[in-house]
């Protein structure tokens, strides 16, 4: 296994004469737990979806975890965790569970996802339609789903949106569990607590990099907003 | 390996998923679907063969048939692998579910394998209707020229087959080799120009001199196209060619290269058309065809122009300062006239910010119709169907302002004017593109019959306006009612307490005839047309036009007063029931 879970070589994305992100150099050492903010438009998800290769750099290159990103590889060590959960409609979430394990070649998978109901409080609705639930309870499922499988790099894109208060505490604790288990981590959040819990602090504005450092050194006040200032002493 | 084992699960979860549909499936509803698609088939069929005569000039033959077909065949396998590039190149042409974008492709499995489905089935549905059609098509060629029908009809299939297959082939092609969008257009352009330009040559190719075939098929080519043995497969029910074989071994060859890069197709438009295909659906089953045109649009990735062709001085002026502002804005008494120049205007953005690409192909509908209107008055009055899909369609394309406005009812009840109003003043800027399409039917009539010059250039216009006639009304229609009469029935009964209950067989008709109803009016266009096939003068022309002039009129009565004609008919049926 190669030390880096990510590393980007120019990274580039442009729609027209629009940049969305400037061309990005970024290494990720494996076990590491990252936080990305920025303003909405600063590339925070573009940069996800380019790593989790759901969208086409327009220049540039990235791997996850030693592999090309989009590669059979790269596949089986990334997991991403989406704002936007999206489900089949015709499987419960026990089902989803099932299939996305199995794809996984999980072992005791079983287990775990009982385990993982049970951390997010939505055991009880386990063999319920996700496609029916509210936007929490989509989320929390997308959770489970997304922590069943086997990964070593996690992309998670503004997790928290529409969880409530034990929701956002069990996925904090999960991210605590993996990052303790060795996974690397890339949260793009505005959660001050999970910011403050990560090892490096990545800003962005308009698709640059303008921090990249120890998360103490930001303004505890910027980061409630969702973006950067350096911290004054 | 794992991978094997994946593609095992995906495998065991497809069927799985698929024998729970089939389950869930109404058989007797699917079985009576199929009936009625057989039965009214069959019906369009023998009407359309009873009615074809005139489509081909009495003394067309055989021999002009093989040596001018190929060519002009060769130019719809053409122009089918030229849309397929471009379709490709704009992430065309499979759509997926988004939840497999989601956890299936970013699962450790092969996507060449897990994607080959998708691709077949997309070839399926495509070479279905077209196979059935270019089939049904060639057998009614059969029967005007007396050849063998069966034959006719197996080689017409056959070329049906083939030309979906290059859409479908080159189609996934382009996407996976990430071919860009200017340059499939490029390879497009020059493709369908080079078979155009033989089949020009071929259509004007001497067949006989004094009597003499001079030509036959395989010695003309003066300018041969490199689909014409593709197109000389449409005539196999005549004679067969060796040499066409080839043609059919290169575009299996084309449709295997397509499965095999399928694994190289991008997620994010797979992802996207995953969404828009199932809305689509949707859509089509309640049949909601502006919503259907529009969600099209969206999957070939049409979006406006960011920059107008032309300004209006409704961007912020360069030299703008910002200075804070001491309260509220205060709203002034802004006069009707004021109003309507400011909703013509936005009209006028709209059209100002339509791709080049609707754009085309607003000409290109705009010119079918005035060729099949030309055609439809000296040949088959069958044209006129064409004719009026065209005309129909052309309005969908053109009434994007008012189609803007009707999906954004908030902003539109924000106008200090009536819903009704504003409606009909979102109809100018429409107007202005529908003349100019307009003339451009009128130059296609005329190349189609010079003799027709006068008569096209006096109703295209008209009659563009009239073929929008079912577009505005199936826009206007999707327009929320008011809060004050939304909860009742036309019949001032409260929609909640009315009974659902309706018997299946006025059910089904009702509900065919409101989803047609739009083109039913747009039909009015074809009416001076099928006029001019009994008296082909222009002054029949001419009193036909105060005929379309009055429909018009009364369509845009209707928009101005469809929401208080609403509220009166429930007033009077409110007034029945307390008296």
């Amino acid at each position: 296994m190669t030390e880096n879970a990510i590393e980007t070589e120019g990274l580039t994305k442009r729609y027209g004469d629009n940049v969305a992100l400037a061309p990005i150099d970024l290494t990720v050492p494996n076990g590491q737990r990252v936080s990305v903010i920025g303003h909405n438009g600063s590339g925070k998800t573009t940069l996800q979806r380019m790593l989790a290769g759901m969208l086409e750099p327009s220049g540039g290159s990235a791997s996850v975890a030693g592999h090309a990103v989009g590669s059979i590889a790269a596949r089986a060590a990334l997991s991403v965790l989406s704002d936007q959960p999206i489900f089949y409609d015709d499987l419960s979430v026990w089902q989803h569970l099932e299939y996305i394990a199995r794809l996984h070649d999980t072992t005791d998978w079983e287990d775990h996802a009982n385990w993982l109901l049970d951390s997010v409080g939505i055991t009880e609705r386990a063999d319920d339609l996700p496609a029916t639930f509210s936007r929490g309870l989509k989320q929390k499922a997308a959770i489970a789903i997304a922590f069943v499988r086997p990964f070593d790099v996690m992309l998670i894109d503004e997790p928290f949106v529409g969880l409530d208060r034990a929701g956002r505490a069990a996925l904090l604790d999960l991210l605590t569990w993996a990052h303790d288990d060795g996974a690397a981590l890339v949260v793009a959040t505005h959660e001050l607590q999970s910011v403050t819990s990560s090892e490096r602090l990545i800003a962005l504005r308009d698709g640059e990099i303008i921090f990249d450092g120890d998360p103490a050194d930001a303004d505890p006040d910027s980061l409630a907003d969702g973006v950067f200032d350096r911290r004054d002493d | 390996m794992a991978q094997v084992d994946n593609v095992r699960v995906v495998t065991e979860l497809r069927r799985a998923r698929r024998d729970r549909r089939l389950g869930d499936t109404e058989w007797f509803d699917v079985l009576y679907r199929v009936y009625l698609f057989a039965l009214v088939g069959l019906i369009a069929v023998v009407f359309a063969s009873d009615n074809v005569s005139g489509l081909l000039d009495d003394d067309v033959t055989v021999d002009q048939f093989l040596v001018r077909g190929p060519a002009v065949a060769g130019l719809v396998a053409m122009l089918a692998l030229g849309v397929g590039l471009r379709n490709g190149a704009d992430g065309g042409p499979v759509s997926v579910e988004s939840a497999d974008v989601r956890h299936l492709l970013l699962a450790p499995v092969s996507r060449q394998r897990v994607l080959l489905s998708p691709i077949a089935q997309r070839l399926r549905s495509v070479a279905f209707p077209l196979t059935l059609g270019f089939g049904v098509l060639a057998q009614l060629v059969a029967r005007e020229i007396d050849a063998s029908r069966g034959g006719w009809a197996a080689g017409g299939a056959l070329f049906g087959a083939v030309v979906a297959s290059l859409y479908i082939g080159g189609a996934v092609v382009a996407h996976a080799v990430r071919l860009p969008r200017w340059l499939a257009t490029i390879a497009s352009s020059v493709l369908v120009t080079w078979q155009g330009a033989a089949a020009w040559d071929a259509w004007n190719a001497p067949v006989y001199r004094s009597g003499e075939r001079v030509l036959t098929f395989g010695q003309r080519p003066r300018f041969p196209g490199p689909m014409d043995p593709i197109g000389s497969l449409a005539f196999w029910g005549e004679r067969q060619r060796t040499i066409d074989v080839a043609a059919l071994v290169v575009v299996a060859a084309l449709v295997v290269v397509a499965l095999l890069l399928g694994g190289r197709l991008r997620l994010e438009p797979l992802e996207r058309r995953g969404q828009l295909v199932s809305q689509l659906r949707f859509a089509a089953t309640v049949q909601d065809i502006r919503t259907v045109v529009q969600l099209r649009r969206q999957l070939r990735a049409e979006t406006v122009r960011a920059r107008p062709w032309f300004g209006f001085g409704f961007g912020r002026p360069d030299n703008a300062t910002i200075t804070p502002t001491s309260g509220r804005p205060q709203s002034g008494s802004p006069t009707a006239g004021a109003l309507a120049g400011l909703v013509w205007k936005r009209g006028l953005i709209a059209i100002a910010r339509l791709s080049a690409s609707r754009l085309l192909r607003i000409a290109g509908l705009a010119a079918v119709a005035g060729a099949c209107a030309s055609a439809a008055v000296t040949s088959s009055p069958l044209l006129l169907i064409p004719m009026v899909a065209a005309a129909f369609l052309l309005g969908l394309e053109s009434l994007e302002p008012l189609a803007q406005e009707v999906d954004r009812p908030d902003l539109t009840d924000s106008i200090p004017r009536p819903r009704g109003w504003v409606f009909a003043h979102h109809l100018v800027a429409p107007a202005g593109l529908l003349a100019a399409a307009g003339l451009v039917a009128a130059a296609s009539a005329t190349v189609v019959e010079p003799a027709h010059a006068a008569a096209a250039f006096a109703l295209a216009v008209p009659l563009a306006w009239a073929g929008a006639i079912g577009g505005v009304v199936a826009a206007v229609k999707d327009a929320p009612d008011p809060p004050a009469i939304a909860d009742t029935t036309l019949l001032g009964a409260s929609r909640g307490t009315e009974s659902p209950f309706t018997m299946p067989e006025f059910a089904g008709f009702s509900s065919v005839g409101l989803g047609a109803l739009p083109v039913i009016l747009s039909a009015t266009a074809a009416l001076p047309v099928l006029a001019l096939r009994f008296d082909p003068t222009l002054s029949t022309a001419w009193r036909s036009l105060v005929g379309v002039a009055l429909c018009l009129a009364v369509m845009v009565f209707w928009v101005v007063r469809r929401d208080r004609w609403g509220a009166s008919i429930r007033a009077f049926f409110a007034a029945g029931r307390t008296a």
